[in-house]
């Protein structure tokens, strides 16, 4: 089957019951989003689909077909990071880092729906993803400042 | 609380459930005005009356359908059962969710505990219709209104999670009474009871070595194949209560918005797949699932599914 991930269309060739994120790791070396849990509970794994936050562990590639993906490598590049990207290396926010990708990508979704979301809109949303280095405030800060970055102010 | 009526005397809506709370005992009722009054008084205005229903016609609605007057013990029922069903009619009020009303809004007496509406939830019929496909027993009920997991019927989800959050103040004898009641509501043989379980029992194993689905396998089964016994697994899906009721909201609504305990409690927790699946995606899984049950096919599943998701983008 075929697959849209950042706006690049993949041909896919395994089971309709294959988690994406194994997909996107071992078949198209997109390695930022990780493998946690493995049951939807640590967020690790959010990607977006269509605009919404997905565990990507517990999502059958089968029900994605036409729906566009977005992982952080579609956010931006090492050399050209995207605004949610420099918000979370300015605010220093990873410790160990393993679950930023899914903490950005879940902000991401946020502020794309919501432009104008408070921190509080930030805590809520972000609920689903784990942090065991305890890193919070730190993350919830950056997304407080990828919001101000991607509504245009420096 | 007894009467419906403020301290003017004017009829109260039975918004309020006055209609139970004129079960409870006057030493009860002491004892709550007693517990209130050492409460932190605040100033708030009340707020203008909005409901388009003229407070006269209260007082018709109570003469038809508002049956004042304390619990009776019924002679014939144990001292346990009685202090239940005082406390299921009175103070619990769990025939304000789980009774149907008729269209004036009162609970049918003609149907108590034959599952009713509550917001966008069913509430299961408590009666010898319950749906969940293992019967109840005392026990069961017992430690599922104390903890909001049965292991082989359900986690609490929707308006019964606060339900057991409250509940979770209560001794174990008044928990124990009320599960005692509420098992004597449903009136099946002990041996109809023992058939239906094993049918389900067996459902479920034969159920956990069907593939097919491609949604199910991808999304659910990793949990929910393992059954509750065992680390990061879930229920059964063919035993759960939810698959068998009259409708396919609640496992809709579960399945979009996840269980999430309330903020700062601990509690079951499942993930949300509302921007997994889509619209037509949910449909066909809550279709399969029904097929798990052994049940009829739910009419227009498709319908339930816009009603539930209405509002999203």
């Amino acid at each position: 089957m075929k697959l849209d991930v950042n706006g690049r269309v993949h041909e896919v060739d395994a089971d309709p019951t294959t988690p994406l994120l194994y997909v996107l790791r071992d078949g198209l070396q997109l390695n930022a989003a990780k493998f946690g849990c493995g049951l939807g509970q640590c967020g690790a794994c959010t990607v977006m689909a269509d605009g919404d936050a997905i565990f990507s562990c517990i999502t059958p590639i089968s029900v994605l077909q036409g729906r566009r993906i977005r992982t952080v490598e579609g956010l931006g590049t090492v050399e050209k990071p995207g605004a949610m990207q420099r918000a979370f290396i300015e605010m220093q926010a990873a410790q160990c880092g393993y679950c930023i990708p899914g903490m950005m990508m879940r902000a991401q979704a946020l502020l794309e729906r919501k432009p104008d979301a408070s921190e509080s809109d930030i805590r809520a949303a972000l609920q689903p993803n784990l942090c065991r280095c305890g890193t919070h405030m730190r993350i919830v800060r950056a997304a407080v400042r990828a919001a101000d970055l991607l509504r245009g102010k420096a | 609380m007894r009467e419906g009526v403020d301290q003017e005397g004017r009829h109260l809506y039975p918004a309020f459930p006055y209609d139970h709370f004129t079960k409870v005992s006057d030493a009860d009722i002491d004892a709550l005005y007693a517990f209130i009054m050492t409460r932190e008084p605040v100033r708030q205005e009340n707020r203008r009356n909005s409901v388009p229903i003229p407070r006269a016609f209260v007082g018709v609605w109570k003469s038809r359908y508002f049956h004042p007057g304390e619990y009776q013990a019924e002679p014939g029922r144990s001292a346990q059962w009685n202090r239940g069903a005082y406390l299921v009619q009175g103070l619990g009020h769990c025939g304000a969710c789980h009774t149907p009303r008729n269209k004036l809004g009162a609970e049918r007496r003609d149907a108590a505990f034959a599952g009713g509406e509550v917001d966008d939830w069913h509430a299961p019929a408590l009666n010898s219709a319950s749906p969940s496909p293992v019967p109840w027993t005392v026990d069961t009920l017992q430690a599922y209104l104390r903890h909001g997991v049965a292991d082989l019927h359900a986690v609490t989800a929707g308006p019964m999670q606060e339900v057991v959050h409250d509940l979770s103040q209560v001794a174990d004898e008044d928990l124990r009474a009320i599960a005692t009641y509420i098992a004597s509501l449903d009136t099946r043989s002990d041996e109809q009871r023992a058939r239906a379980r094993g049918a389900a029992l067996d459902r479920a194993a034969k159920a956990k070595a069907m593939h097919g689905n491609p949604i199910y396998d991808g999304s659910c089964a990793d949990c929910h194949n393992r059954g509750r016994g065992e680390q990061g697994g879930a229920l059964e899906l063919p035993l759960g209560t939810v698959l068998s009721l009259p409708t396919p909201r609640n496992l809709a609504l579960i399945i979009r918005e996840g269980i999430v305990p309330p903020d700062g409690e601990r509690g079951a927790w499942m993930p949300a797949f509302a921007g997994m699946l889509t619209d037509g995606q949910l449909t066909d899984l809550l279709i399969y699932l029904r097929a798990l049950s052994g049940q009829p096919a739910w009419p227009d599943v498709a319908r339930e599914v816009r009603h539930i998701s209405r509002g999203d983008r």
